[in-house]
C-alpha cells in the first residue's frame, strides 16, 4: 500500500520486541495488534503502564510481511489544551531497528481522553 | 418530505439503474441500526470501511439533507478514483457545514466494488460500522454538557503577587502548578492604596522537557506489589524530576491607583514545591478509576463491532474497533465516567499536605514611569500545608469522595512564614514620600472547602520596621472565600480588620477588603 510505514528487521537478528510509550506525564491503555500477511491475528497484548514492552512472538518468517497495529487511550486532565506523545519502538537485539520508532503526538491536543493509533508494516 | 422523497426515489432510480450501466459505480444498502433522534440540519456524516482482506481503507460518506431519517433502507452507490472510495449522491447535497448528527450503519450490498480490477476489494459486511465523528467534532458536540471540573483545584497564589503583598490571602498555599496561569488582582494593599495588577505564572520544566517526561519511567514509584490507595505517593524515587516539575516561575506587575501611591511595581519570583500529597499526577486511585473506564472501552467497542474476543480481531475490522472507540469517547455516557474519575480525585486531593518554598525580588518606579524601575528589595517565605491525612472524621473516605450527594469537607491548616527587606512603600506619615522597611510574617490559615470554594480564616502576626524608626508589629485577622465562578475563572474574597500598630506610625487600626479575580488557562487552549 502506497504511505504504508514498513520497519525492516534482519533476518539473522534475535526476536522483535515493542515498547508502547505514553509521553508528557500522561497515563493510558495501550493496546497491539500483530495480523500475518493473510490479515490473520497473531497476536496482541495491552498495557496499563505508560513504557510497556512486549515480545513478539512468531517466528522472523513468521513476521515478515506481517502488519503490526496499536492504540493507546490516553487520560488527562479535565482542561482544554493536553497535549500527548505515544512513541512504538520496535527492537531486535536490543537495537531500535529500521523504521522501528514511531513517534505520534499532538495536535489534536485534547480534554480528558483521546484515542490514537497508527500501524507499520514489518518486512526482512 | 414528499418531494424529498421523490427526490430520493429519482436518486435510487439512477444509482440502481444508471449508474450500473455505465459499469464503474457499485451499489451497497444501508441499513441503519441506531437512528439518530434529531433529523439532521445539513449533511449526515457516515464513516465506514472497505476490506480488501489485508487492507482497510477508511472514509466518510455524506449523506444529503434530502435523504434525512429515509436514509434506512435506501441505497448508496460509489466508485473508485485513482484508489479512493467515492459515494455518489444525488439531489441536495446542501452548501453548509456537515453537522454532527451520526447513523450507526451497516453496508452490505453484492459484496465487490466493480472497479475492473483483479483484486476487488470487498464491502465490509454484517457488521456494525459506527459513524465516527471527529474529535473536534464531538467536542463541539459535547461542549455545552462537559462541565468544566480540574484536577488541580484553584489557581495557587502567584509568587509574584506574593512579594508584592497582594495575594487574596497572606498565608499562601502550596500547590503543583499548572503549566501556565495568568492571574489579575485588584486590591487595597497593607498602606491603604488601591493596586491593580496582572501576574503570569509558568512552570518552566514542564514548558521545556514535559514532553520527555514518563510518567512511570520518570515521576513516579509505580510500586507493582501495592494496592493504589497503599502505594507511597511521595518516595524519594524520581524526587528530583517531581520537584522540577513543580518548580514555579512568576512576574507579577502591579500598579497603584491613588494619588497616595502611583507607583508600579515588578516581582519576579520563583516557587519551589518540596512534596505535596494532593499531586493529581501521583493519584493511584484516579488512575486506576481511568484504567477501568479503559478496559470498558475497549471492551464496548469489541462488543460493538461484534466482536467477543481480543483474539477475535481480524485485520479488517480493527480500523472499525479504534472508529467505533473514538465514536464512544464522545458519548455523554463514556465521557461522565472519565469525568467521574476526575471529580472523585478532586474531593480526594483538596487540602492535602505539601510544603513549599519561594524566593522573589521585587522593583518599584515611585512615579509609575517604566523607564525608572529601582531595586525594591528581595522577600523569602515558606509554606507549610497540614492535610489531617489519616485521621478519621477529618479526611473524606472513599464511599463519601464517590457519593455524589456527599457534602464532604477536607479541612487544610497553612503555617506560612515570610521575610521581606529593603522594600520600598509610601511613608504612613507623610503623603507622597517613599521610605523602605523590612518586615516578618507569621500566620495560620485555616482552610474548608470542596473542589469548587473553598472558606479561609487567616491570622497574621506581623512585625516591621521603617526606616529611621523603632520596630512595630500588629496582628490581622482575615475571612475570605474564593469560588469557582466557571471554567478556569476563579473569584477570591476576603475582609478583615488589623490591630493597631504598637510604635503608632500607622495611625490606629483598619478594617480592610480585598477582592480578586483568578484565571488560569492552558498552554493550547481550544476555542
Amino acid at each position: 500500500m502506497a504511505g504504508e510505514k514498513v520497519a525492516k528487521f534482519s533476518k539473522d537478528g534475535g526476536p522483535l520486541e515493542i515498547e508502547i510509550e505514553i509521553g508528557q506525564n500522561k497515563t493510558g491503555k495501550c493496546n497491539f495488534f500483530l495480523f500475518d500477511k493473510n490479515g490473520n491475528q497473531l497476536q496482541n497484548g495491552s498495557g496499563k503502564k505508560t513504557n510497556n514492552i512486549f515480545q513478539l512472538n512468531g517466528t522472523l518468517k513468521e513476521l515478515d510481511g506481517a502488519l503490526l497495529t496499536w492504540d493507546a487511550t490516553i487520560n488527562g486532565p479535565n482542561q482544554p489544551g493536553q497535549t500527548w506523545k505515544v512513541t512504538m519502538t520496535i527492537r531486535q537485539d536490543g537495537q531500535a531497528i529500521k523504521g522501528g520508532v514511531n513517534p505520534n503526538g499532538d495536535p489534536p491536543t485534547f480534554q480528558l481522553v483521546h484515542v490514537m493509533d497508527d500501524k507499520v508494516r514489518l518486512e526482512v | 418530505m414528499k418531494n424529498k422523497t421523490f427526490v430520493f426515489n429519482i436518486t435510487l432510480f439512477i444509482v440502481l439503474f444508471v449508474f450500473p450501466i455505465w459499469g464503474q459505480t457499485s451499489v451497497v444498502k444501508i441499513n441503519v441500526i441506531n437512528p439518530p433522534t434529531n433529523l439532521p440540519l445539513c449533511k449526515t456524516r457516515i464513516k465506514t470501511a472497505v476490506s480488501n482482506g489485508t487492507a482497510t481503507t477508511i472514509f466518510s460518506v455524506l449523506i444529503p439533507r434530502s435523504l434525512e431519517l429515509d436514509v434506512d433502507g435506501s441505497t448508496v452507490s460509489y466508485k473508485t478514483e485513482s484508489n479512493n472510495y467515492v459515494f455518489v449522491f444525488e439531489g441536495d447535497a446542501g452548501t453548509c457545514e456537515t453537522k454532527a448528527t451520526w447513523y450507526e450503519i451497516t453496508l452490505s450490498g453484492p459484496g465487490q466494488i466493480n472497479s475492473g480490477s483483479n483484486s476487488a476489494p470487498t464491502v465490509v459486511t454484517s457488521v456494525a460500522t459506527s459513524p465516527a465523528p471527529t474529535e473536534l467534532e464531538a467536542k463541539e458536540e459535547n461542549k455545552a454538557e462537559t462541565k468544566a471540573k480540574e484536577v488541580d483545584f484553584s489557581i495557587p497564589e502567584s509568587p509574584g503577587f506574593t512579594i508584592l503583598g497582594l495575594t487574596p490571602q497572606e498565608v499562601t498555599r502550596p500547590a503543583t502548578p499548572r503549566e501556565f496561569a495568568t492571574a489579575i488582582i485588584n486590591s487595597i494593599d497593607r498602606n491603604g492604596n488601591l493596586q491593580s495588577g496582572i501576574a503570569i505564572d509558568t512552570a518552566p520544566y514542564q514548558s521545556f522537557f514535559g514532553k520527555s517526561v514518563n510518567r512511570d519511567r520518570d515521576y513516579i514509584d509505580f510500586q507493582d506489589d501495592k494496592k493504589p490507595e497503599e502505594k507511597n505517593r511521595e518516595p524519594l524515587k524520581h524526587y528530583l524530576t517531581r520537584f522540577l516539575w513543580r518548580t514555579q516561575f512568576s512576574l507579577a506587575t502591579t500598579k497603584g491607583t491613588t494619588d497616595a501611591d502611583k507607583s508600579a511595581r515588578i516581582g519576579a519570583g520563583l516557587n519551589f514545591t518540596f512534596f505535596d500529597f494532593g499531586d493529581p499526577n501521583t493519584d493511584f486511585l484516579l488512575r486506576a478509576c481511568n484504567d477501568g473506564v479503559n478496559d470498558e472501552l475497549d471492551d464496548q467497542a469489541l462488543k460493538d463491532i461484534g466482536v467477543n474476543r481480543r483474539a477475535d480481531l481480524t485485520q479488517a475490522l480493527q480500523p472499525l474497533f479504534e472508529a467505533r472507540k473514538r465514536f464512544l469517547i464522545t458519548q455523554g455516557f463514556m465521557i461522565k465516567k472519565y469525568e467521574a474519575c476526575v471529580d472523585d480525585s478532586e474531593k480526594r486531593n483538596m487540602g492535602k499536605s505539601s510544603f513549599g518554598v519561594g524566593l522573589a525580588g521585587s522593583w518599584i518606579s515611585k512615579n509609575g514611569e517604566s523607564s525608572k524601575f529601582n531595586n525594591n528589595g528581595q522577600g523569602l517565605w515558606a509554606s507549610l500545608a497540614y492535610g489531617f491525612e489519616g485521621i478519621p472524621g477529618l479526611r473524606c473516605t472513599e464511599d463519601e469522595i464517590k457519593d455524589e450527594t456527599s457534602r464532604c469537607i477536607a479541612p487544610q491548616l497553612i503555617f506560612h512564614f515570610r521575610r521581606r527587606v529593603k522594600e520600598t512603600v509610601p511613608d504612613p506619615l507623610l503623603a507622597g514620600v517613599f521610605t523602605t522597611k523590612d518586615s516578618n510574617l507569621f500566620g495560620v490559615r485555616l482552610r474548608l472547602g470542596v473542589p469548587r470554594w473553598s472558606v479561609n480564616f487567616e491570622g497574621v502576626y506581623r512585625g516591621e520596621r521603617f526606616a529611621g524608626k523603632k520596630s512595630s508589629s500588629n496582628f490581622e485577622m482575615t475571612i475570605g472565600a474564593d469560588y469557582k465562578l466557571a471554567t478556569n475563572l476563579y473569584l477570591n474574597f476576603s475582609i478583615g480588620g488589623e490591630t493597631k500598630d504598637k510604635s503608632n506610625t500607622t495611625g490606629g487600626s483598619k478594617v480592610f477588603v480585598r477582592t480578586s479575580f483568578n484565571w488560569g488557562t492552558s498552554q493550547k487552549p481550544i476555542n
